[in-house]
């Protein structure tokens, strides 16, 4: 093995995920002001946060002699993020990245290839996460004094956090990957990662309905923690976690020493299972498919106007594309699921007349108003339907270009696509809450006028973001969304927008003329960016290139 | 009719040149090749006639129609064949081909009769059509761009490098069709790095070196001009002359 060789490899994957850099002054200025922005207005305040949550609970804990749970808990919960969007990342890289059919001709060995690629998505996935640790770190260390030598090593086991959950998703994926034979078709793999990330995400909801915040207090309060579910879950699938937090708790360096050596032999491991399993489980699969033996040979009569072929063309893409349908279509769908069971886990009563009688307070309403504002902007901006509308068609950016169909009508077929998933997610959810929980009439459609004037709003938003320098050179559809930093800049100025929005609700105490503010500012700002669209956002997809 | 009148394109703010004061016009019934090294402006230039990009100076005129004035009316006229035909790989070859179809207005009647032609030039069995484009070989691929963009039977055909991954009786048939159609008094451009193809096609070459037209002519007049040595030498002492 041939560090030197990984180390290259690894800059020049991690070169080539990179965005494109703006074609001209005013572009790069415009994405310099945003780069600014979010980190003023998103990353600074949710570290902030993080910081005085983990001080406050680092604080209180160390009162029951337990300082170390606060930071515990919180890297496992990092470490959960990183196996739920690190199955995807790892899959993609080692199996479906278009630059793999080229690396793989060349004299490198598997576990050069392997740890290249898992070094490229550990730093790529850890810049973001690396600013919350540090917030943990900091919020810990304020709270609960630490040493030099503890600071330094801390930030250190934190930023190493991911390498673990990384690595042994990409040593089960490599040994699922051979032992499943019969799985030739990247399709079907893509299919099985997806599978995984659902069951995943279902086995974590039945462990959330497990949870009782009052028991986790006591657990907590008794010194027996370790009787929850969830934490004995989480120490023995991350018990580097524990390890680092006692470490940074008591300054003893036996667990530092062991949780170094952990990383050490995950990383050794990764390197043994590539040799053995990694060049046997790539070369087998294909994109090949055969010929149906009832395939058509007619051609197909269906004869469409062309803003309608084209939003057919659309749909049929991001349904069709795996990366695409998991993040933009299915996260739609995958969030009211979550409602019921923190409703569960926060002990409320959801019974229809119980919820009835708890929405007869203004206040309640109008708070419900602002989550119902936030779900709405949030899934909208996270979907990134709006913020890739135009990276999505990366190669075939220049094809829609040549087509005499008017940039004005492909803007708003994409923007009827995005609206179409966004809503389908959000509304149907929305009429039955603001029905069961009997929102008054007048309030209750300001409520769904609100949440279809958001998604607006997010999603022309995204575009104009997206339309200004769109990332159109990826070499897997999962990159058209993780390497574009419109989807980031989307998100940023959403959560900012939302913030105010929330703002007015929360200050104006009648739920009628609150919401009625809100849709009304909702809808002169969608218009605003509805014409802002047509002459700006237009004018940038033509200069798009140039 | 192509009309290019004084096209500049620079990227880098002026510090790459890739079109420099380019004007040429590829008349109709007839076959433009366009050559030139690499990065010499080819796709550039030809990005610029067909509206993917704007020229920082100059004007694209399509049959009479300015691309800057009449963009949709330019693009009706144009069948653009890309040098890159990896895109909407999640289509079936069916319903890419419909979907061009559409676009361009094509009776379903029309577009039936069309694919059947095209399928047999190319010696593609329908039933691949229904299959989605992910598993088609870069050939098939190719073959299937070039069918989906002939369906609305386009006057002026720009064609990026073309031949790329055609079997040589696909590639044989493309010639002749190309021939066919300029024949009926319409207007074919096509970029190459294959000189034997241009000096066979062509009616005319155009030489495009450093976003400079270098040569533009008939094959006979290029011969006179040099030592009537073939297409390659000719290429080569220009293209290092410039």
């Amino acid at each position: 093995m041939r560090l030197g060789i990984i180390r290259k490899l690894t800059a020049v994957i991690m070169r080539s995920n990179s965005m494109e850099e703006a074609g001209n002054k005013k572009r790069k200025a415009w994405i310099l002001g945003f780069t600014v922005f979010v980190l003023l207005f998103v990353v600074l305040p949710v570290t902030v946060m993080t910081g005085i949550f983990t001080f406050l609970t680092t604080a209180k804990l160390s009162e029951y002699g337990h300082p170390e749970f606060g930071v515990k808990l919180m890297y496992g919960l990092i470490s959960i993020f990183t196996v739920v969007f690190g199955i995807n990342v790892i899959f993609n890289e080692l199996y479906f990245e278009d630059d793999i059919s080229y690396l793989l001709p060349l004299p490198l060995k598997p576990e050069e290839l392997v740890l290249s690629r898992f070094f490229a998505v550990f730093i790529g996935e850890n810049m973001m996460q690396f600013a919350v640790v540090i917030a943990v770190v900091t919020g810990f260390g304020i709270a609960h004094p630490m040493n030099v030598f503890q600071w330094i090593f801390a930030l250190a086991g934190g930023f190493l956090l991911p390498i673990i959950p990384t690595a042994v998703i990409a040593i089960l994926g490599m040994i699922l990957m051979t032992f499943i034979r019969f799985i030739k078709k990247k399709e079907t793999v893509r299919r099985i990662s997806f599978a995984i990330i659902l069951l995943i995400l279902a086995a974590g909801a039945v462990m959330l309905v497990s949870i009782d915040i009052e028991d986790i207090v006591t657990y907590i309060i008794e010194g027996t923690a370790v009787d929850i579910l969830f934490v004995r879950i989480l120490d023995v699938l991350f018990p580097q976690t524990g390890m680092i937090a006692s470490f940074m708790a008591s300054g003893s360096v036996l667990p530092l020493l062991i949780y170094a050596v952990i990383c050490v032999i995950s990383v050794l491991l990764l390197a043994v299972a590539a040799h053995f399993f990694y060049m046997e489980s790539v070369t087998r699969l294909n994109e090949t498919t055969h010929v149906q033996k009832n395939a058509a040979s007619s051609v197909p009569s269906v004869s469409r106007t062309a803003g309608m072929t084209l939003f057919v063309k659309e749909m049929r893409m991001l349904v069709r594309t795996p990366a695409f349908m998991t993040n933009c279509v299915a996260a739609n769908f995958v969030w009211p699921v979550f409602v019921p069971i923190f409703g569960k886990i926060m002990g409320a009563d959801m019974s229809r007349g119980a919820v009835a009688l708890y929405f007869d307070v203004p206040k309640h309403v109008s708070v419900s108003l602002m989550v119902i504002l936030a779900v709405t902007m949030v899934t909208a901006a996270m979907n990134c339907l709006g913020s890739d509308a135009f990276s999505r068609e990366g190669k075939g950016f220049d094809y829609i270009k040549s087509i005499p169909v008017s940039y004005k009508l492909q803007w708003n077929v994409k923007l009827a696509a995005a609206m179409v998933w966004t809503l389908a997610g959000t509304v149907p959810f929305f009429v039955f809450f603001v029905i069961y929980a009997g929102f008054e009439a007048g309030t209750a459609v300001l409520a769904i006028l609100t949440v279809c004037g958001a998604c607006f709003f997010v999603t022309e938003l995204g575009m104009l973001l997206d339309s200004l320098n769109p990332k159109l050179f990826w070499l897997d559809a999962l990159s058209a969304l993780r390497e574009n930093y419109n989807t980031v800049f989307c998100m940023g100025i959403t959560i900012v927008s939302c913030a105010v929005l929330c703002a007015v609700l929360f200050f104006i105490p009648s739920p009628v003329v609150s919401s009625g503010i809100i849709a009304a500012i909702l809808i002169a700002a969608d218009v605003v960016l509805y014409l802002v669209s047509m002459s700006s956002g237009v004018r940038n997809i033509m200069q798009v290139g140039e | 009719m192509i009309e290019a009148v004084n096209l500049s394109k620079s990227f880098n703010s002026g510090a790459a040149i890739a079109a420099d004061n380019i004007s040429f016009t590829c008349a109709d019934g007839e076959i433009v090749g366009f050559i030139g090294p690499n990065g010499a402006g080819k796709t550039t230039t030809i990005k610029m006639l067909t509206g993917i990009i704007r020229p920082d100076s100059g004007k694209v005129v399509i049959n009479g129609f300015d691309m800057a004035e009449k963009p949709l009316d330019a693009k009706r006229i144009i069948g653009y064949i890309s040098d890159n035909p990896d895109m909407f790989v999640k289509l079936t070859g069916y319903e890419f081909i419909n979907f061009m179809a559409d676009v361009y207005g094509v009776p379903e009647d029309v577009r039936a009769e069309r694919i059947e032609y095209f399928a047999e030039q190319f010696g593609m069995e329908k039933s691949v059509f229904s299959q989605r484009m992910t598993g088609y070989s870069h050939g098939m691929r190719q073959k299937t761009m070039i069918i989906a963009t002939l369906v609305h039977d386009p006057k002026v055909w720009i064609l990026d490098e073309p031949m790329v991954g055609l079997d040589p009786q696909s590639a044989f048939n493309l010639k002749r069709m190309m021939r066919e159609h300029a024949d009926k008094g319409n207007t074919v451009m096509f970029s190459t790095h294959v000189l034997e193809i241009a000096e066979k096609v062509c009616d005319r070459i155009m030489i495009i070196d450093s976003g400079k037209i270098i040569y533009t002519g008939t094959m006979e007049s290029l011969r006179s001009g040099g030592e009537g040595a073939d297409l390659e030498k000719i290429f080569l002492k220009m293209t290092s002359e410039a």
